[in-house]
């Protein structure tokens, strides 16, 4: 079982040119007391639905710059939209004025230093700049994104 | 006439007309009218999903805004009589009045039911995150509904309508003027005659063209039949003068009596042969008329009956009755005629008689046969006519279980004076004693001369014998009485009789003859003038 799930794993490696893009995590600080969210709790949040953690909390989104290949690879791989998708969809929401924007970071590097700083935040990076400062609550499962 | 055919016609396209544009409009108003219903249902649909993608997002965010963005546009339609938007998370915008609709559980499955428009989370495929619901402005959609399917049953009946009209004008203009001509030619042609109706120019090829021929054969066939029945009917009148001619000019009578014996009909000659009297008397009277015209009706009327039983034609000398002197004849012919003609359905019998007057051919007849039987000389039998006469008295003889005796008689000394005095002095003489022979003798008896001068008679009875005895014993007086001649002189001649009797194994004419002749020789040999019987050694 583990060997198969490991071999499929690299198969999708090998078959992405991007593989690395692809290893898109979704974090929280390691003081937030949720340890695991699901896909549609990420997108509601993501999407501007709730503005709260499942148990109550309140949550600040961390999106990176509009151009990063980290934030092409969360919307599409997690929401299934494009970014300019994602941006009219924004555009819309912001019309009616309730909504504010999610707070946008330049790089991976302010992302972790963001979510190490505030207990509320909840941010995705590629799982390759990892540190040990941050909670990981849900990995992006492969293969769903390109459809 | 034609005019009622005409309105007629005229009536019957209308109420066909009226009928069908009326089934056609209603068939079209029902049509339409669910087709429209169908067609709001669809654009209600289709306003739907215009505004689904806007109102999902609107749901999802539980956003009053989007929302409202959303159905402002939907309630611009006048379809519309109201929206209702809720999502899960208790999102629940409304706009108009949809209680009216809700409220009434009819209005459910009625066509003013809403469009129900599921809403999906635009991220996870299966969620359902709201529900449009659009409810048709329903009065809206009759009343446009109602509208459409009018003016297309209005149309539609109208068109049925002109297209009947065009049919009637057509049939009223076309059809109608030749069958009125047509109709008035042949009221106006008598059948029997030549006349023929003529044909419509514009209609030769059609059914009404095949209507006229057909009319013409069946005229040319009654001009055939009544022309031949009038042939008919002069040859069958001709047959009946000629048949009444021969009826009433016959020179035989006619006459029919029925199966009762009742006289039904006669013609001139059977009142010439029967008489006025009678005839008036008996004819189509309820009398048996067979009595009244035959002087034997009980035969008759068994011949009449056999002809009625056996269709046998009966050919009879009947003698008629009557008070005259002289009897009359007729013959008659009868047979059966059975009339089945209308009325007798089983057949009524009769029996025609034909009568011709045979009375001076039966009077003629009897001279022949009295000359023939007679000898001319003594108006006796002749030898031919006596042996008749004796084999009929023989057969008489033994029905009355009697005897016949007959007595040979030669006269003697005939032929001295026939020398002496001449023939005309025999036949005096032969004269004379068939007169005696015939005053001694009665009717019934037989007296005949056989030939020269020898004579026979006999004589039939129970006792035979005596009585031939008695009429010997007579015989031998009176011939043997002086005979006067012409001349003054008188003469005597003798006779000598020879009897024999019948019985006793003597039963053959010419046997008992025979025996007669011996006898008489027998009295010839022993001196003459005596009778002798015959007897048996």
């Amino acid at each position: 079982m583990v060997k198969a799930l490991t071999f499929m794993l690299a198969l999708l490696m090998l078959s992405t040119n991007q593989a690395c893009q692809a290893k898109v995590v979704v974090l929280v600080n390691p003081k937030n007391p949720i340890d695991k969210l699901s896909r549609a709790q990420v997108v509601d949040i993501y999407m501007g639905r709730f503005n709260n953690f499942p148990d109550g909390q309140p949550v600040s989104p961390l999106d990176q710059s509009p151009d990063s290949a980290d934030r092409a690879s969360f919307y599409q791989v997690r929401v299934g939209k494009t970014i300019a998708q994602v941006n009219a969809y924004w555009a819309r929401l912001l019309f009616t004025g309730r909504v504010t924007p999610h707070r946008v970071l330049s790089d991976s590097v302010a992302v972790l230093n963001t979510v190490h700083l505030n207990k509320d935040s909840l941010a995705y990076v590629d799982s390759q700049v990892l540190d040990g400062k941050v909670k990981v609550v849900y990995r992006l499962k492969q293969g769903r994104a390109f459809q | 006439m034609s005019d009622r055919l005409s309105f007629r016609i005229a009536l019957a396209v209308a109420i066909l007309a009226l009928f069908g544009a009326g089934i056609v409009s209603l068939v079209s108003y029902i049509k339409t009218q669910a087709s429209e219903q169908a067609n709001a249902q669809r654009t209600l649909r289709q306003l739907g999903l215009t505004v689904q993608r806007t109102a999902t997002i609107a749901t999802y965010l539980d956003n009053q805004e989007i929302a409202d963005d959303a159905i402002q546009g939907l309630a611009e339609n006048d379809l519309v009589a109201a929206i209702t938007l809720t999502s899960v998370n208790g999102l629940n915008i409304s706009y108009g009045d949809s209680s009216a609709h809700s409220a009434s559980p009819a209005s459910i499955i009625s066509p003013g039911s809403p469009v129900r428009v599921r809403l999906i989370s635009p991220f996870t495929p299966d969620e359902v995150v709201g529900e449009l619901l659009i409810y048709p402005r329903q009065e809206q959609i009759d009343r446009n509904a109602r509208a459409a399917a009018l003016e297309r049953a209005g149309l539609l009946g109208g068109y049925t309508l002109v297209i009947a009209m065009v049919v009637m004008f057509v049939i009223q203009w076309q059809f109608v003027p030749t069958l009125k001509q047509v109709a008035a030619n042949l009221h106006g042609i008598r059948p029997g005659s030549n006349d023929r109706l003529s044909m419509p120019t514009s209609h030769a090829q059609d059914e009404l063209g095949a209507l006229v021929g057909d009319i013409n054969q069946l005229l040319a066939l009654a001009q055939e039949n009544i022309e031949s029945e009038r042939q008919l009917r002069q040859q069958i009148e001709s047959l009946e003068r000629r048949f009444r001619l021969i009826f009433e000019r016959a020179s035989a009578g006619i006459f029919l009596i029925d199966s009762r014996g009742r006289l039904i009909m006669t013609n001139p000659a059977f009142i010439q042969i029967v008489g006025d009297s009678i005839n008036s008397r008996i004819v189509m009277q309820d009398v048996d008329c067979l009595t009244e015209i035959f002087a034997d009706p009980e035969s008759v009327r068994s011949i009449v009956q056999r002809a009625l039983n056996n269709e046998v034609v009966s050919a009879e000398d009947l003698r008629l009755a009557g008070l005259e002197e002289e009897p009359r004849w007729v013959h008659s012919l009868f047979s059966r005629i059975v009339d089945d003609a209308e009325g007798h359905p089983d057949g009524q019998h009769y029996v025609q008689g034909i009568l011709t007057d045979i009375t001076r051919r039966k009077r003629e007849e009897q001279l022949m046969r009295f000359h023939a039987e007679r000898d001319p000389l003594t108006q006796l039998h002749n030898r031919r006519s006596a042996e008749r006469e004796l084999s009929t008295m023989l057969s008489k003889s033994r029905a009355v279980e009697g005897c016949l005796a007959i007595c040979l008689i030669d006269l003697d000394n005939f032929k001295p004076i026939n020398d002496t005095h001449g023939h005309e002095a025999g036949d005096k003489v032969l004269v004379t004693v068939a007169a005696r022979m015939q005053g001694i003798l009665r009717s019934d008896d037989l007296a005949a001369r056989l030939g020269g001068d020898e004579f026979l008679v006999a004589v039939l009875g129970q006792d035979c014998r005596q009585m031939i005895e008695a009429v010997a014993r007579k015989l031998l007086d009176t011939l043997t009485q002086d005979i006067e001649l012409e001349n003054g002189t008188c003469v005597r001649v003798g006779a000598s009789l020879g009897i024999a009797l019948s019985g006793r194994g003597n039963e053959d004419i010419a046997q008992l003859l025979n025996l007669a002749d011996q006898a008489m020789y027998r009295v010839k040999n022993r001196g003459k003038n005596s009778y002798h019987i015959y007897q048996p050694v």
